[in-house]
Order: C-alpha cells, then sequence, then structure tokens
C-alpha cells in the first residue's frame, strides 16, 4: 500500500514537471494603484490576490502594486486590507496592464451593505463557514467558540469566561470534542500533550478582541490539514495599518478591555501590530469567589519584500496570554481552602510566502511555530479526621508498611503540566493553465511534535495523600510526526458549465521513542468535487447559479499522551491496621501490585470517514445551499477493562499487642512480626493471619471502541437585502442523526461479600460478568439513536444614513427525539419483566408498564474460564447480583421533547468616526417554556438565561 | 288392652327415672360446699425450645369464692401437685424464662373454672399450654450522632456512638442482639413509601421494618456478655479511639467494655480507624452488607436505630432467605432490605432535625419522635432517655429511665456527651 502511493506521489511530480514544456504561452503583468476612497490617499501593505491563480501582490508606500507572469484570460481578483472593505472583481488579462486603479471604502456601517451572520466560502469545494470582523464585533464575542452560533443551525450560548470554550463541529467525533482542530495565526493549538485526556483544546485565553476573521471547515478538508476529525476552525487575528482601536465590553458578570494599533514603519519598513487585552470575568456577583482573569498581548511583524520581482510576504507574529481561574469556597465555611488554575499560553508563528511565480513552482510557503501552555493547577485543601490515616505509595509489589498523614493538616496539591508543541511546514503550489483547463498541484511536507515538560502531581510537604506514586510528565517522550500530502485540483470547464476536482492523500508518520505499535504510517485519501451547471451572476431571472458538489475522504486524530504511553498501575489493599498505645498510634500494612507494560499492541489510531454531498443554488436572487453529510468515526480513543483474579491475605487486627511495639513486614509473604521494646528479651511474636481473600482486580488498557456515525442535513437560505426596508433576511436550519450500538463485551465486578460464606467472614464476591456493551446492573441499554431539527431566522437591518443596524434573530428547536437501543446478533437483548420478576414475551421497546432486565453474556470465576451465562445461572441465588435491571419503566420509550423558541437582539451603532457601540440582548422576551419531556414526563425549562451586555470602540 | 298400654307406659317411665336417678343422685351427691380434698395434678406444657424451663414456675390456684390463693412452684418435670378442698378454682401460671438476647420470655396461661368435685374419680390432671411473649430489658438509653467542634474550629463527626441499657431488673444478654438503621438514613421529607393509606385514610406504617445497608449483632455463645441491671454498653460506630486527644468536646471511645461497629469490609479509613487497643475482640459481627459502600452510613441529621432479636431460626439463617428480603416499594432500585417484624424490636428511637418529617417507625415501636435541630449540632450534644422517677424509687434506687415507646416524652436534648462524666 505504502509503495503504491510513493509511485503515485512521483508520478504526479513527473507530470508536472513535464508538462510546462509543451504549453509555452504568454505572460503578462499587471500593475495598478490602490486609493482610499473618500480621501484617494494611496494604501500602503494592501493585498491583491488572483485566487484562481495563486499570484498576489502587496502595494508598497504609494499604492503601487505589480504582479508579473500572469497568464491571459479571465480570472477572479480580490483586494483586501485591514478596515476597509474587501473588493472582488473579475479581471480580463490580454495583454499588459499598467495602471489599474482601484478604490477601497472604509469598513464601518456607512457601507450599504454589512454582513453581520455568517457567509458560506463558495470558492471552495467543503463546507466553509466565514466571520468576519463585522460579524464579530457585532456579535460581541468574549469566548472564540460564542461564533458557533452563527453557523447553520448554531443555538446562542451566554458569554461566560467561567467554564472552558472548546469548539465542537457537527458533534464531533466517538471523542467528542478531541476531533475538533484551531489554529490561530497558522499556529495550531494543540491539546495532545495536556495529559488531561482527550478533549479539545481550551480557546477562553485566546483574545477575542483581536480577531480579523474565523473560518469554520467542515465536510472534507484539503490535504493540507491534519490532525482532525471533524473540522477545522482557523483564527486571523488583525495585520495591517490601523488607528488606535480602544474596546470596553461589558455583562453582569465579566469586563473586558483591550487596545490595539497597527503602526506604519514607513519607507516600506513594513506594519507591526500590537495589542493588549483584560478580561474579568466572576461566577456570581454577589459573593466573587469563582473568578477568571486573562491578560493577552500580542505583536505582529508584516512586511514584502522584492515587490518588483518575486515578492516575499514574511509575517512574524508572538502572542501569549496570563491568566488564571481561581475559586475559593466561602470563607466562614472553610478558611483557606482554594483551588487555582493556570492559564498561560506563548505563542511564535513565522511564516514566508515567496511568489516565484516560474515554470515549476508558483508559490513556496515556509513556516515554523511553537506554542506553549502552562496549566498550573493548584489546589489547597483542608483535612480533618479523628486520627492519622494510613497512606499507601509503595511502587514495588508486596506488603509494607504505610506511609502516615496527620489527623489535621492543610495540603497543597500541584499538577505542573507543561505542553509544548513544534512545528515547521513547507508547501509549494504550481498553478498552470492547460487551454482552458486550470491545474493546481500542491505539495508539502511537513513536521510536528508535542510533549509536556512539566513536573506532573506534586505535594507541597511531601504529603502524598493515598494512592499516589510520582510521575514527572517530563518522563514521558515526545510524540512525533511526520507529514506529507499531495494535492491536485483540476479545474475543467465543460460548455457553460464547469467541473473542479479535487484529489489528495496525506501520509502521516507518527513516531514516539521506545513504541512497540505498528501502522505508525497511514494514509488518508481526501477527494472533492464541483459541478457548477449554471454561473449566471451578473443576469436575472430565476435561475443564476448552480452547483452540486460532493466529497468523500479519510482524517484520522493523534492520540493525545495520555492515550499512547503506558502508565504504570497500582493496586492497593489495606492489610492490618491496629492501633496500639493510649495515643492513638497506628501501624498499618497494604497490599501493592504493580501492574507494567500492558499497552495494547492493537491500538489504532483514530480514525473518521466523511463524506459530504451538497446543493448550491441561486434562485431569483435567494442564496440556497443545501449540504448533507455523513461522518463515521472509525475508532475512537478509549480506555478498555480486563479483569485479574488476585488473592492476598489479611492479619487479624484483633490480637493484642503490647503498649510500646515494634512491628516487622514480611514483604513477600505479609508476614507482620511484633516485638514488645519493654521486654525485648520475649523476642518477635507472630501476628496470625485472619483471611485469605480472593478477588478480581479491573484494570484498564487502551483501545479502540466502536465505531458510530453522525449524519445530518444543513441549510442555509439567503434572500438577499429588500431595499424598501432595508432589511436582509436568512434562515438556517440544521437536522442531525445519530446512532451508536456497541456489541463489545465489557468485563464487570464489584466487590462485595461472598455469595454463600457468611459476611463476617470477610470474603468477596467470586464472580465477575461479561456485560454487553453499556449495560450493567442498572442499565439495560446498549446503544442509542438521537436526531434534532434547529432552525434560526435572522433578519438584519442595515440604515447607512444614521450608520446603524439591528439584528433579530429567532432560534427555534423545533424538536428532538432520543431512543434508548438494546441489540446483540440480530435480536433484543433486555427482556421484560413482569411483576413477579419473570421474563416476559413482548418487545421491550414503547411501553411503560414493566422493566427491563438484561442478564450478562457470560461470567467468570477465579479459575479464569468464560462461560455462558444461561438460565441455570439465572435461577441460582449466588448469580442474583449480576442480574441487571432499568431503575425506570421507560428506559426504552421514545423520548424527546416538542417545539421552543427564543429570541436575540444586537444593536451596532456608529457615533461619528470615533466611536461605536455595541448592544445585546439574549432571549429578551425571557422565554423559558417547561417542556414536557414525552418519555418520563418531567417538564424542564428550556432556552438560555436572560442576559445583555455592551460595547464600546473608541478609534483615534 | 288399654291396661297393658299403661304398664307398658309405666314401666318405661320407671326405667327412665331410674337411669335418671342416678345423675339426679350425682347432682345431688356433688356438693362442692362439702367436706373432702381431691388432689389437682398441673402438667405445664412449655412451647417448644423452651423445655428447660419448666422447673420453678410459679403457679396460683385461686378460690374465688374464699379469696384464698395458693403458691405453688412446678418440679424439674413441669408438674406440681396440690390437695384442694372441693371447689371451683383458677390456676394461672407466669414464667419469666431466662434472658435471651436482650428479652426475657415471659410463659402466661390463665385457666378458670376447674373443677374440684368429690364426684371425681381419683385425681384431676389438668394440663396448662403456656402462651410465650417477650418483656424488652434493653433500651437505647442515648444517641450521639451531631459531631462536636475541634480546635481547629473544623466539625467533626467521627466520634459517633449509641448506648444501650438494662432497664430490667434482671441480668440482660447482649449474645445475639442485633443493632441496624431503618430506610431512609434521613428521615423523609414525603410520606416513607413503606407505609399505605388504610380503609379510612389514616396512613399506616408497614408492620415490618426495613433495615438498610447491614445487621451488626453481638457475638456470644448464649451468656457470654452479661448487662447487669442499671448498667450501659457503648457501642462507637465510627471510630473508636480516644478523641479527647485532639477534640476537648469530643468523647473517649476507647474504654474498656465498649464495643464498636468494626469489620474490615468497610475499608474507608477515615471512617473507620481501627479500634483502640482496649476495645479488643469487642467488634460486633457484620451479619449482613447490602452493597459495596466502604463506610456505614450513620445519618448525622435524623437516624433512626433500632436493636432487635432474630429468634427461631437464627439470625444468618433468617437473613440468608430471600424471602424476608425487600425492594424499596415504588422503584425497582436494585437495593435490599431486611425485613423485621415489630414484634421483634427491642427498641428504637426515631430522631427528626425538624417537626415536619415523616416518621419510619409504627407506633409499637415509636409513636412519636425527638428533635434535634440544626442549631443543635457540632456542639456535643445527644439524646438522651428521661428518668422515670417513679420507676426508680420502686426500683430502690437503681435508675429506671421512661419507656413509653414514645420518644417525644421519654428522650430529651442533652448538652453534652453523659459518657464525658
Amino acid at each position: 500500500m505504502k509503495r503504491k502511493l510513493l509511485v503515485f506521489f512521483l508520478f504526479c511530480i513527473g507530470f508536472a514537471t513535464i508538462l510546462p514544456a509543451q504549453t509555452a504561452r504568454k505572460l503578462y503583468s499587471v500593475k495598478g494603484f490602490i486609493y482610499e476612497n473618500e480621501t484617494n490617499l494611496p494604501i500602503e501593505m494592501a493585498l491583491i490576490s488572483l485566487p484562481d491563480l495563486n499570484l498576489w501582490a502587496t502595494t508598497d508606500s504609494k499604492g503601487m502594486f505589480t504582479i508579473n507572469k500572469v497568464t491571459p484570460g479571465t480570472t477572479r481578483m480580490e483586494i483586501t486590507c485591514l478596515g476597509f472593505q474587501t473588493l472582488a472583481t473579475r479581471l480580463t488579462i490580454e495583454r499588459d496592464l499598467d495602471s489599474l486603479t482601484f478604490k477601497l471604502k472604509e469598513d464601518n456601517l456607512k457601507l450599504q451593505s454589512v454582513i453581520v451572520t455568517a457567509t458560506e466560502n463558495r470558492s471552495s469545494l467543503n463546507t466553509s463557514s466565514r466571520m468576519d470582523r463585522q460579524a464579530i464585533d457585532h456579535l460581541q464575542v468574549i469566548n472564540p467558540t460564542d461564533i458557533m452560533s452563527l453557523l447553520p443551525g448554531g443555538k446562542t450560548v451566554n458569554p461566560n469566561l467561567m467554564s472552558q470554550s472548546i469548539f465542537t463541529i457537527r458533534g464531533g467525533d466517538g471523542n467528542g470534542t478531541f476531533g475538533t482542530a484551531v489554529e490561530v495565526d497558522g499556529i495550531r493549538l494543540s491539546n495532545n500533550s495536556a495529559l488531561s485526556g482527550a478533549t479539545g483544546v481550551d480557546t477562553r485565553n485566546l483574545s477575542a478582541s483581536n480577531f480579523e476573521s474565523i473560518e469554520v471547515i467542515t465536510g472534507v478538508p484539503s490535504v493540507e490539514y491534519g490532525d482532525m476529525t471533524s473540522g477545522l476552525v482557523i483564527i486571523k487575528s488583525k495585520k495591517g495599518r490601523s488607528q488606535y482601536n480602544a474596546t470596553v465590553s461589558l455583562n453582569p458578570t465579566t469586563k473586558q478591555v483591550s487596545l490595539s494599533k497597527g503602526f506604519d514603519l514607513k519607507k516600506d519598513r513594513g506594519v507591526l501590530n500590537v495589542n493588549a487585552e483584560y478580561a474579568h470575568a466572576f461566577q456570581n456577583p454577589v459573593s466573587p469567589y469563582t473568578t477568571y482573569f486573562r491578560n493577552g498581548y500580542g505583536l505582529s511583524y508584516t512586511n514584502t519584500f522584492n515587490r518588483e520581482g518575486k515578492p516575499l510576504q514574511l509575517n512574524v507574529n508572538v502572542g501569549g496570554t496570563i491568566g488564571r481561574q481561581d475559586s475559593k469556597a466561602d470563607p466562614d465555611a472553610y478558611r483557606d481552602t482554594w483551588t487555582s488554575t493556570a492559564d498561560n499560553a506563548l505563542r511564535f508563528g513565522a511564516s514566508a510566502n515567496w511568489l516565484i511565480n516560474s515554470n515549476y513552482i508558483t508559490n513556496i510557503d515556509f513556516s515554523i511555530n511553537a506554542s506553549y501552555k502552562d496549566d498550573l493547577y493548584k489546589d489547597n485543601k483542608y483535612y480533618s479526621y479523628a486520627t492519622i490515616r494510613p497512606a499507601t505509595n509503595a511502587t514495588e509489589s508486596g506488603y509494607y508498611e504505610t506511609n502516615y498523614l496527620p489527623a489535621q493538616f492543610y495540603n497543597l496539591k500541584i499538577i505542573d503540566s507543561k505542553s509544548l508543541n513544534f512545528g515547521a511546514n513547507i508547501k509549494a503550489n504550481l498553478n498552470k493553465r492547460y487551454g482552458d483547463i486550470m491545474n493546481k498541484l500542491k505539495v508539502g511536507l511537513g513536521w510536528t511534535s508535542s510533549g509536556n515538560v512539566g513536573k506532573g502531581e506534586n505535594f507541597e510537604d511531601n504529603l502524598y495523600e493515598d494512592g499516589y506514586r510520582p510521575r514527572p510528565y517530563t518522563d514521558i517522550p515526545f510524540l512525533h510526526n511526520v507529514n506529507a500530502y499531495i494535492e491536485d485540483n483540476v479545474i475543467i470547464p465543460i460548455g457553460k458549465t464547469s467541473l473542479s476536482l479535487v484529489g489528495g492523500v496525506r501520509i502521516e508518520g507518527n513516531f514516539i521513542k521506545d513504541m512497540a505499535y505498528d501502522n505508525a504510517i497511514s494514509a488518508s485519501p481526501r477527494f472533492n468535487g464541483k459541478y457548477t451547471l449554471v454561473d449566471r451572476r451578473s443576469e436575472a431571472g430565476f435561475l443564476r447559479n448552480l452547483s452540486l458538489r460532493g466529497g468523500w475522504g479519510m482524517m484520522e486524530k493523534l492520540p493525545a499522551l495520555s492515550v499512547i504511553y503506558p502508565m504504570d498501575k497500582y493496586r492497593d489493599f489495606p492489610v492490618y491496621s491496629k492501633n496500639y498505645g493510649t495515643q492513638n498510634s497506628y501501624f498499618n500494612v497494604s497490599n501493592t501490585t504493580v501492574f507494567r507494560d500492558y499497552f495494547n499492541p492493537d491500538l489504532r489510531w483514530s480514525r473518521s470517514r466523511n463524506i459530504e454531498a451538497g446543493i448550491d443554488a441561486n434562485l431569483g436572487g435567494v442564496q440556497v445551499s443545501l449540504v448533507y453529510y455523513n461522518n463515521k468515526a472509525k475508532n475512537p480513543y478509549i480506555t478498555e477493562d480486563y479483569l485479574v483474579p488476585y488473592s492476598y491475605s489479611k492479619t487479624n487486627e484483633n490480637f493484642a499487642v503490647p503498649n510500646n511495639p515494634q512491628f516487622r513486614v514480611d514483604k513477600n509473604t505479609g508476614d507482620i512480626f511484633v516485638l514488645d521494646k519493654d521486654n525485648p528479651s520475649l523476642g518477635e511474636v507472630l501476628i496470625p493471619k485472619s483471611v485469605t481473600d480472593t478477588l478480581f482486580i479491573t484494570n484498564g488498557m487502551q483501545a479502540n471502541g466502536e465505531p458510530s456515525t453522525r449524519q445530518g442535513v444543513e441549510l442555509t437560505m439567503d434572500f438577499g437585502k429588500i431595499e424598501s426596508i432595508r432589511t436582509s433576511f436568512r434562515v438556517d436550519a440544521r437536522y442531525s442523526y445519530t446512532k451508536e450500538i456497541s456489541e463489545k463485551l465489557n468485563p464487570s465486578y464489584t466487590r462485595q461479600s461472598h455469595s454463600t460464606l457468611p459476611t463476617n467472614a470477610g470474603r468477596s464476591y467470586e464472580y465477575a460478568a461479561f456485560y454487553l456493551g453499556g449495560t450493567g446492573r442498572y442499565q439495560t441499554y446498549n446503544g442509542a439513536w438521537g436526531d434534532g431539527l434547529t432552525a434560526n431566522f435572522t433578519a438584519t437591518t442595515h440604515i447607512p444614513e444614521i450608520r446603524m443596524t439591528i439584528s433579530l434573530r429567532i432560534e427555534g428547536t423545533l424538536y428532538a427525539r432520543s431512543q434508548k437501543l438494546t441489540y446483540y446478533n440480530g435480536e433484543e437483548w433486555a427482556f421484560l419483566l413482569d411483576e413477579n420478576g419473570n421474563k416476559m414475551d413482548r418487545s421491550v421497546y414503547n411501553q411503560k408498564e414493566y422493566y427491563s432486565g438484561v442478564w450478562p453474556v457470560a461470567y467468570m470465576g477465579f479459575d479464569g474460564v468464560v462461560r455462558p451465562f444461561t438460565q441455570v445461572q439465572a435461577q441460582d441465588p449466588k448469580f442474583g447480583y449480576l442480574i441487571g435491571q432499568a431503575n425506570t419503566v421507560y428506559s426504552f420509550v421514545r423520548d424527546g421533547n416538542g417545539a421552543y423558541f427564543m429570541s436575540n437582539l444586537s444593536i451596532t451603532k456608529e457615533i461619528g468616526d470615533l466611536a461605536s457601540l455595541s448592544f445585546y440582548v439574549n432571549n429578551f422576551t425571557k422565554s423559558n417554556p417547561y417542556l414536557e419531556s414525552w418519555a418520563t414526563g418531567v417538564k424542564v425549562a428550556r432556552n438560555i438565561d436572560f442576559a445583555y451586555g455592551a460595547t464600546l470602540r473608541i478609534k483615534f | 288392652m288399654k291396661k297393658s298400654l299403661y304398664i307398658i307406659y309405666l314401666l318405661a317411665f320407671a326405667t327412665l327415672i331410674c337411669s335418671c336417678q342416678q345423675k339426679l343422685q350425682d347432682l345431688i351427691d356433688e356438693n362442692p360446699y362439702g367436706e373432702g380434698t381431691r388432689k389437682l395434678n398441673i402438667n405445664l406444657i412449655y412451647p417448644d425450645g423452651f423445655e428447660s424451663e419448666k422447673a420453678g414456675a410459679e403457679i396460683k390456684v385461686l378460690n374465688p369464692t374464699n379469696g384464698i390463693e395458693y403458691k405453688l412452684y412446678s418440679n424439674d418435670l413441669g408438674k406440681a401437685s396440690i390437695d384442694l378442698q372441693y371447689g371451683f378454682y383458677r390456676v394461672s401460671v407466669t414464667d419469666k424464662g431466662a434472658p435471651i438476647s436482650g428479652a426475657i420470655p415471659i410463659f402466661n396461661r390463665s385457666v378458670d373454672q376447674v373443677r374440684l368435685i368429690d364426684t371425681l374419680k381419683g385425681d384431676l390432671n389438668l394440663n396448662v399450654e403456656l402462651a410465650l411473649s417477650y418483656a424488652g430489658q434493653l433500651i437505647i438509653k442515648e444517641v450521639y450522632y451531631r459531631g462536636c467542634t475541634g480546635l481547629d474550629l473544623k466539625t467533626f463527626q467521627y466520634d459517633k456512638y449509641i448506648t444501650f441499657y438494662n432497664n430490667s431488673d434482671d441480668i440482660a444478654y447482649l449474645d445475639s442482639v442485633c443493632f441496624g438503621i431503618v430506610e431512609p438514613y434521613n428521615a423523609p421529607t414525603n410520606p416513607t413509601p413503606w407505609s399505605y393509606l388504610s380503609a379510612d385514610g389514616q396512613r399506616v406504617i408497614r408492620d415490618t421494618i426495613p433495615i438498610i445497608e447491614a445487621i451488626w449483632q453481638f457475638p456470644g455463645t448464649g451468656k457470654s456478655h452479661p448487662l447487669q441491671p442499671g448498667q450501659e454498653v457503648v457501642v462507637a460506630l465510627s471510630a473508636a479511639v480516644d478523641h479527647t486527644i485532639l477534640r476537648p468536646m469530643s468523647v473517649n471511645l476507647n474504654v474498656p467494655g465498649y464495643w464498636v461497629c468494626y469489620n474490615q469490609r468497610y475499608t474507608n479509613a477515615s471512617y473507620h480507624p481501627s479500634p483502640g487497643p482496649n476495645l479488643a475482640n469487642h467488634w460486633l459481627d457484620l451479619l449482613w452488607k447490602q452493597g459495596t459502600s466502604t463506610a456505614y452510613p450513620f445519618s448525622t441529621v435524623s437516624p433512626a436505630p433500632v436493636i432487635f432479636r432474630i429468634p427461631e431460626v437464627g439470625a444468618q439463617a433468617y437473613i440468608d432467605n430471600p424471602a424476608n428480603r425487600s425492594r424499596k416499594p415504588g422503584t425497582t432500585s436494585a437495593t435490599e432490605y431486611i425485613m423485621i417484624p415489630s414484634s421483634w424490636v427491642l427498641d428504637g428511637v426515631e430522631c427528626f432535625d425538624v417537626t415536619t418529617r415523616n416518621k419510619r417507625f409504627p407506633a409499637s415501636i415509636d409513636a412519636t419522635f425527638v428533635v434535634m435541630g440544626d442549631a443543635d449540632r457540632y456542639l456535643g450534644k445527644t439524646v438522651h432517655r428521661n428518668v422515670d422517677e417513679e420507676a426508680t424509687q420502686k426500683a430502690g434506687g437503681r435508675i429506671v429511665y421512661m419507656d413509653t415507646n414514645n420518644s417525644a416524652n421519654d428522650f430529651y436534648v442533652r448538652s453534652s456527651q453523659s459518657i464525658k462524666e
């Protein structure tokens, strides 16, 4: 398989190099000037790009730009600059163009059209939504995840800095938020080395006031992006010359202040952007003991060199945050107990984009980046107990005396986690036109490395709590990933239609020191296609634009370090505890077992197969976009249990010991000897054992879970602006459906008393059970399906004369349904129980009269032989504990709720050229209806709480 | 013709008269007021298992007409004999058996109209079948569950204990006495699911009470652990150590003679540290443990402790029998409870934190409740029985506590733990 890919790779390169020799066309140059619309002053550092040809240029201090070696024809052109409205037009090149002039309008509310919602990126083949500065300002984003409400079917969340802000796209994958990636200015934020588990990255520490645009890429993205399964969020911060921008943002629990400026270093020395932000939030305005603050700083330098020849655009940015979440319990109850979690981050990125524009290479991109995140967690607790207590911290197997913790003490627990990520990338583009066919070839190579240099969990004063074993994170080696990709995009005009095809493959190799996993190298192919049938955007008529698109691709998510690096597991059992003397002195012994080297050689990296199909159309001025997606998460990361029988012996605590004893423990046999220090001549006495107990120990190893599918349909309809009422309307909706069933057998053991021996004998239960999927003693279902439909309607009124925009948004959840499933080998596995506890011969679904029960599929005794669980065992009272029974009659009833709505209002008003004021109210009608859940009949209040806030922006 | 009929009639009549004559004569002869004595042989029949009690039972034979009462004592075979004048007598037997498990078996029977008449042929043999009932000797004297405050100004609740007291004038034996708490742990805000509405709309709590989580039992073979009249026994529920070292407001539970609910199945070393050396061999047996919790949860707000016996079949066999377990009505949580008939209960106390809670005990165990509210917590306060002044005087100085099964009368909130003095 790998060899075939290599051959394909080489073939593509060869093809690309041969072809230029056959097409020697005449190339032209394009020159021009960019001015401000109102003042006619030249604009420096404006970016003029021809995206279909991948050519670009930036203006110098006189506003002049030059693009050389442009292939003739008609192509799209975009001119962007910070603070100005983007100009998109089409350019026809048949000869050298010398004196083009373009005027850019200032980006404020005086413009005729202002977009405060998400816009779909029509030029890309997969689904991507983009939110620009106007939408981010109007929404008053404090947390980056606030923008998710602007996506199709998105729901508003009240801004809240007190909880983590993690992106999840289209329901995530089998590991939830872990599969969604976030990139800031080309620097990938990664949670792989945070060692806190497989969750997505917390974006709470990013300075939202400095965002220029946020783009959410879903579907089947380009092979350029890796280490994700559900989608990618690309955040770009402001770059370019600008005035001083100060903002103050307030809502009842949060305040945010920021200042930014883009300095023009004059004489073509580039632009330096500086920003600083301070945000502070607290949970409860009355008792401000739980707080979060962030201080964000950013510095970014951009310049273009060699503008006349082969321009090189360089960008270096450094950003960081110092933040912390503190929480103190009410000091009247517990003095001096608190927790604090640091949220410090430092990011560095440098990228260079060199427009070579030769026969072999059009563009080369280099970039290197590094990011560091410090999550220092401190927890100060007070412990107050009757006596000193044992703490087992042994690191070898055997019987040992324990450590002792005082009866009353303060203890500070510190978890020092410092994750470090590095990356370097090189990407080359080759755009070539062969007759009418446009071919864009993209090749790239990259390396990323992530690790953790923190000290791990530690306790001040070395007062280790029970079960603690030191494990510095620096012991875990770095995870290296080397990737290479190649992608080819062909745009073929067929008569009046046009077909665009993208195909690529990404090859990744993952390496970690001393790793013994197979299949470290994998390939993820991705394909996208778009067929544009009708493209008559300038004309009137009903069908102005119609295109069909679809994609299929594989995506892979790297594991978190906590998943792949095996950790030693310790199991401790208290064996002997003796209170001697008159001062509550204790001697404790416990038995420890260490499990090492139990990594799973069959562990695979989590992969997802994504499919997308969509229709984009413009019907009489209404932009309609309908997309169907089907994401199958193939093997998410889970922890799988396995059981091991284990015996240990306890010693008789009733045996009298002298008042001044000296104990000795034999590490291997567990024999405890006691010597009377007042009468040493009597010698050591062996304290008799009391009972030898056998039980099962549960161990976990990292494995892959069952696949699950997430499907849905997203619809957006943009009705455009109705001039007479100055209002534009937009409807978006999302239908999502998920289904998962687990037919894996999971071992389960609860340590309760032996089934036949008397409780006083101190023996443990002798059977372990293997349950299907998620079933167990209290749960009888092993799968579930759910679907739901949400729809939003946004009306935006924009009045340029008074420089005001008002948007009213009605959010509705039309319905949500879910149902639990029971399924094994094609049949229902759970059964109904009548009043006497006997099995009934009816389906468990959709009835609310009887409780459901479930058997384990198999059971195991201490001999380790797994036997099927049959009627014989079900009637034997020894196994009665293993039979599961649901706690409710409505386990398998279809659950869901009906429709409920709420509405939000946002207003932005500019006051001259100096200031602008934004005000929002969420759920301003205070609509919190009590909706009954269909299954349980319990009524729950829906919709978010009433919330409001305001932001003042000043430019000077 | 008519003459022969007459003769036949006469003959028949005569025969009839003659046969009745004997009966009449017997009646006339039967003279309870006549002189003469008969022997009355009384044979006491004890219920199964109590044959050993036959000797020394007190038998009272009363002649209601002249009020003379004779007192007899049965011999080893449970027999007694007395020569009595003719008459109608009432025979009543009351016997107290040897105390077992904190209760005294009482055998009662009263037989009226025992007829001793001269027409009796020989002795009158009377079999008296005795009925069995129990009189409680042990009562709950004090429950300390609200905790105290340490020198570090932090609250502390690991020094809980409960005290049992021998309120009778006989030696009581702790052997096989069982201790447990009744579901739910805290007094519920809604009527307990173990109750029902009777026909006249009254809420009635079931007569079998559910014991939650565990049953503890005093060990012993029958007479191993005597408790003298007027003596108490302290059972520590959490940490049986000397708490006063670190917290002067607390108590010292490391005293010889105290007991502790300690079993290595409860592995929570904070809640159940190993008991002090003075409590060696004074651990209650753990007869039954429902689930997997690592500590024995005794409510610090409103507990309902109860002590009881399990007679006849024996505690372990009773607990092992699935017919004696029940799940909570109205849910099917798989948690099981052991059902104990209230006739086996020696004593129980219903503790509330506010008066608006609902009861867990039927009236036969505790008709009302004692209230120790939140204002009294963490101050070392306990609920303690009131002294029954009258009965104490009658007992000649041995303190007798009020036991009317009505804790509103029987208990009060004591400002400090009684074992501190």
